[in-house]
């Protein structure tokens, strides 16, 4: 029989009770899950409070876990279900409070500026480029963001991306396609030169 | 004007189009500078976003993580080590109440009695002061292998 792949291994070495090995994961996940968590919501407060979240449910599923598919495939559609939830809940959120205060809505699901996020010591216009890309990402609707961050930033095939949100493959192609025609119209200033 | 070709090029650009029809539309791509810009808008817009920056983790993330998840892993696991205790507790608090109702016939209310003898037992306001009372203690290798769930 195949091996599983080395992170179920320690998945399973947790499910035995080995604490170290979950350890092991949580660090060795954590920038990814924690940099998809801020390029979906756009604020780092919320990213971490997000991949903790997402590791204390990994904690709480080590007694139901069963190697199915790579552990990654797996971990993802925990931050895939993680992320979608947390953008559903702000929607709800931000309707309750339209509906007490009569204020007109920005776009739904879209974060505020994170202060921290912003690096020190870049030039203006990186700096301006690095804003404009966040918030190019920011205004996608949540599936394609979350589709484009996982093919993009976390190089997630198609066939993980769509195991990962619940998808068929052509769905994800789909949203990927839409995805970067709006990036396209969203970046159009800067590929001013290169393109009419 | 656009060219009734253009959402060809945004599937060639996802890897939506079989050789045959990839070849096709490079073919139409040579004569036709409408596609071949929103071809290279896809691209280089796709490359822009490289310039998105990375955040590095906190230092203590892990051991944040893990503190949370043994804290939760503790609450429950007293929860359900506590169940057997009062039950077993319960059953000797009955069987005292019933041998103390018997040998106080002239009780007006017995039920009443059992009632106010299992508070005694169960020394609830005890346990309110010292919650210490219904902490497990980890294994003797300092780990928490039985959650209970």
């Amino acid at each position: 029989m195949e091996r599983p792949d080395p992170d179920a291994e320690l998945m399973l070495r947790f499910q035995q009770g080995d604490e170290s090995a979950y350890a092991t994961l949580v660090g060795r996940f954590t920038e990814p899950i924690l940099n998809l968590a801020w390029k979906f919501l756009g604020s780092r407060t919320e990213a971490e409070d997000l991949a903790q979240e997402v590791f204390l449910r990994v904690f709480r599923a080590r007694k139901s876990y069963t190697v199915q598919a790579k552990f990654s495939t797996w971990l993802y559609r925990v931050t895939a279900n993680a992320c979608l939830n947390r953008i559903k809940s702000k929607t709800n959120e931000r309707v309750r409070s339209l509906h007490s205060t009569g204020e007109d809505g920005r776009e739904l699901g879209r974060s505020v500026q994170d202060p921290e996020a912003e690096e020190p010591g870049l030039g203006l216009e990186r700096e301006e480029l690095h804003r404009e890309v966040r918030r190019a990402v920011e205004e996608l609707p949540a599936n394609q963001r979350l589709a484009l961050i996982m093919n993009k930033y976390d190089g997630l095939a198609y066939e993980q991306i769509a195991e990962s949100m619940g998808l068929t493959v052509m769905a994800v192609k789909s949203l990927l396609m839409r995805a970067r025609v709006k990036l396209k119209e969203t970046l159009a200033r800067h590929l001013r030169g290169h393109v009419s | 004007m656009t060219c009734p070709r253009r959402e060809e090029v945004e599937r060639l650009a996802v890897g939506d189009l079989t050789p045959a029809e990839a070849a096709g539309l490079n073919r139409h791509l040579e004569g036709c500078a409408a596609c071949r810009e929103h071809k290279e808008g896809l691209r280089l817009s796709w490359e822009l976003l490289d310039a998105a920056p990375r955040i590095a983790a906190p230092a203590d993330f892990t051991e944040r993580v893990l503190a949370r998840a043994r804290a939760e892993a503790g609450t429950r696991g007293r929860i359900v080590r506590l169940a057997p205790w009062l039950g077993a507790a319960a059953a000797a608090a009955l069987v005292v109440a019933i041998a103390l109702t018997r040998h106080h016939p002239q009780t007006a209310d017995p039920d009443r009695e059992v009632v106010e003898n299992l508070g005694l037992l169960l020394n609830q306001p005890a346990l309110e002061r010292d919650p210490l009372l219904l902490v497990d203690a980890p294994g003797a290798n300092g780990s928490h292998e039985d959650y209970g769930y």
